[in-house]
């Protein structure tokens, strides 16, 4: 016969504690990508408020769980601050590296990045910056695996027609340490 | 000097965010801290106002106002108000609870404007032929088609489409409407038909006759059965028995017998379920069949398989494949299959299991040509590493294998399979194509690529297909198979696709076979003169597939997600070459 135990409100906390531990970087990093630094602990500490309401809900609450709730948060940050005049705009890609090269064009990405739709962008950017696996982001974006493969194909396909090309260290081997 | 690539811009602009404000302590204190201050909500005190003399209690925002402001303000509000009432009252008219069949009034439909002959701008929905190198036909793009990937052709010259209409084009968007496609002349010119307020669909369309289509879904939260007579011009909503959940699959065999896989949990809400293929699990499924929508019969079928896709040939012939749900261990194997067939139109099932190593799972498209010949798609796993693209991942530190994927060893008939599609999908292949470095490094570490697998004595035994080597990583969403011998697959190609004039990565395919499976060929395309360039014309690749007869085939194209229009395409074989 199974016995069921009650889970308690401090073994919720703990539990919650180890995902919060565990997974808060990669949290606070995919919303550093997104949002201008003055607003990152704000969307990152609600999206963990978030997490915690529902927590209890969620049969294996995980790292693609959290980053789908944050996504929300970003995207609410986004819509405040068009609200309001005097606030910053939150543009999906305003902390995008300017890299100190002179064969890296940072707004030239941000151009073809901008170009693309939302979807095809956020699916660029978790599988390129957040490094996220394919099933993984079929669990932030709510999509089969089979989806996610033939969106992230499309567009990085429109991303490479709309990217101007510039000169790379690559080599046919792969690319230079 | 090399161009850097587009992966690697990519990546190169990723913001640095190492620089952490707060360690994960500290976060996690201020965590603990901002829950314990959440308890206590802020008040906004209410401003008061003299006027006349006396203290009137006012809000804030009419008392600081000028006369015009407050105009404007109360009229604003008062507006507000009626919009309100207005909802109120629609939302309480449409959640009545149907306890019959309510049909629509008659409607007239909207023709898709279709580009005009004298445009000659570019365009990347423009017409150009497709034509076969196997298989004699003709394939011919039409400019403008229903904006999603479903077609359904009950004949040669009838197709229908039905679309969701949401309110951005993205996953999860709000759903505003749903609109029914419909085309008399294969696929030429297409009428959009508004389906009924408040219906939202959970199952694809499925049309039984020239002029009969069915789709199964809810109506404000009640489980329906919505269907047409007349080709979408007036529709009738079934409310489903209370016994049953909401239909998942549905299949019609005619205008007047439907079955259905019904969920036991009603209304059906899509669950979850991380590392499964697709989401929503209907464990134990009710068989749902019906008159027309008139009278309903449900069935038990057996309990702990979790299934997925129904087809049926005639009112007595269908079969349902699924997995096998409801593991001791409360996971669910998705490369062990299983079938459920009938012939009695549902009354007593037989069940058996699908070639171990052979998922079916919610994006299997199951094509029946009657009552003993269907094929499926499915996932098989192919183990695969590629090198150039897992160096910069190992560790998968954060990639552990999912819960629910627990493939067993195949069966020798897929191991044959897999070893053929693991000689094609190499390493040096992928380091001499564009853009390979995306693909192949996951974990575990192999890739899923799909397969079809055919009965030909009504599912008792089923065989998979060896699908063609030009097609290394294929990745099917569309089957139809109009005859016995005649099979269509279209998708695109995960690894890469050579073909005249350069490769491309996601390479749209169709495959054909017209001998019963025995040899499968790929059909190429060849772009007309005009075309912009090779790329762009196969952006717009082949989706779903519908072919009612051997001769004639309808597909859906797929492109850019949110475009209001996709191209569509048709091919007729010539009867000599079938």
């Amino acid at each position: 016969m199974d016995s069921f135990e009650l889970t308690t409100e401090a073994e919720y906390r703990a539990q919650f504690e180890t995902l919060f531990r565990d997974n808060y970087d990669r949290v606070r990093q995919y919303v550093a990508r997104r949002v201008p630094l003055s607003r990152v602990e704000d969307v990152v500490s609600s999206s963990f408020v978030i997490a915690w309401e529902k927590f209890r809900k969620v049969e294996n609450p995980s790292l693609p769980w959290l980053i789908r709730i944050t996504s929300f948060e970003v995207a609410n940050a986004g819509r405040k601050a068009r609200r309001s005049i005097n606030d910053v705009r939150v543009d999906s890609v305003s902390n995008l590296a300017e890299v100190g090269s002179d064969v890296f064009d940072g707004e030239s990405v941000r151009s073809a990045l901008a170009r693309l739709s939302k979807t095809e962008q956020e699916v660029l950017r978790l599988v390129h910056w957040d490094d996220l696996s394919r099933v993984e982001i079929a669990e932030v974006l709510g999509l089969t695996h089979n989806a996610v493969n033939v969106r992230y194909h499309r567009a990085l396909k429109k991303f490479e027609s709309e990217i101007v090309p510039f000169p790379s260290t690559t080599t046919q081997e792969g690319i230079l340490p | 000097m090399n161009d850097m690539s587009a992966i690697e811009l990519l990546e190169a602009a990723n913001p640095e965010t190492d620089e952490l404000t707060y360690s994960v302590d500290e976060a996690w204190f201020a965590f603990q801290l901002r829950q314990s201050t959440k308890k206590h909500p802020r008040y906004r005190s209410l401003t008061f106002a003299r006027r006349g003399g006396r203290h009137v209690k006012r809000p804030y925002w009419l008392s600081v106002r000028p006369f015009r402001g407050r105009v404007v303000v109360t009229v604003s509000v008062a507006f507000a108000m009626i919009l309100l009432a207005g909802v109120v009252v629609s939302i309480v008219r449409g959640s009545g609870r149907l306890d019959s069949p309510i049909t629509t009034s008659w409607q007239s439909g909207n023709s898709l404007i279709t580009k005009q002959v004298s445009d000659t701008r570019p365009s990347r929905h423009g017409t150009w032929l497709l034509a076969d190198d196997s298989l004699s036909g003709t394939w011919q793009q039409i400019p403008v088609g229903p904006p999603g990937v479903g077609v359904t052709c009950p004949t040669a010259s009838a197709c229908y489409e039905m679309d969701k209409i949401t309110a951005a084009p993205v996953e999860n968007s709000p759903l505003l409407s749903v609109s029914f496609y419909a085309s008399t002349n294969s696929g030429l010119v297409w009428t959009e038909y508004s389906m009924p307020s408040g219906f939202s669909p959970t199952t694809s369309l499925s049309c039984g006759s020239n002029s009969d289509c069915d789709a199964g879904g809810t109506y404000n939260g009640q489980s329906v059965l919505v269907s047409t007579t007349n080709g979408g011009h007036s529709f009738t909503v079934a409310p489903l028995p209370s016994t049953v959940g909401t239909l998942l699959s549905l299949s019609c065999s005619s205008g007047q017998f439907c079955g259905g896989l019904a969920s036991e949990e009603a209304p059906y809400s899509p669950t979850y379920h991380p590392g499964a293929l697709g989401y929503g699990q209907p464990t134990n499924a009710t068989f749902l069949s019906t008159d027309d929508g008139s009278t309903f019969t449900s069935t038990a079928i057996t309990a702990g398989n979790s299934l997925w896709t129904l087809q049926c040939a005639s009112r007595l012939d269908c079969v349902a494949l699924g997995d096998q749900g409801n593991l001791s261990d409360g996971t669910t194997d998705w490369a062990k299959g299983v079938v459920e067939t009938t012939n009695d139109g549902g009354n007593t099932w037989s069940s058996t299991t699908m070639p171990s190593g052979f998922a079916v799972g919610r994006d299997s498209v199951l094509s029946c040509a009657d009552a003993l010949h269907c094929s499926v798609t499915g996932l098989i796993s192919v183990p695969f590493e590629n090198p150039l693209a897992c160096a910069a991942k190992k560790p998968y530190s954060n990639s552990p294998p999912p819960l629910h994927e627990t493939a067993g060893a195949p069966n020798a008939a897929i191991g044959t399979i897999v070893q053929f599609e693991s000689s094609l999908i190499t390493s040096a292949n992928l380091q001499a194509t564009p853009n390979a470095e995306d693909f192949g490094c996951s974990w575990p570490p192999e890739t899923s690529i799909t397969d079809i697998v055919s009965t030909t004595d009504g599912g008792n035994t089923w065989s998979p297909e060896q699908l063609p080597s030009s097609v290394p990583a294929p990745v099917l969403y569309g089957l139809s198979c109009p005859t016995n011998n005649e099979c269509w697959a279209s998708g695109y190609d995960a690894n890469v696709q050579r073909v005249p004039g350069g490769a491309n990565p996601t390479e749209s395919v169709l495959l054909g076979t017209i001998d019963g499976g025995s040899t499968w060929s790929t059909v190429t395309f060849n772009v007309p003169p005009g075309t912009p360039n090779f790329e762009s014309a196969f952006g717009d690749g082949i989706g779903r597939i519908s072919c009612p007869t051997a001769n004639v085939c309808v597909a859906n194209g797929v492109g850019i997600a949110d475009a209001a229009s996709l191209p569509f395409y048709r091919l007729v074989i010539p009867s000599s070459t079938t």
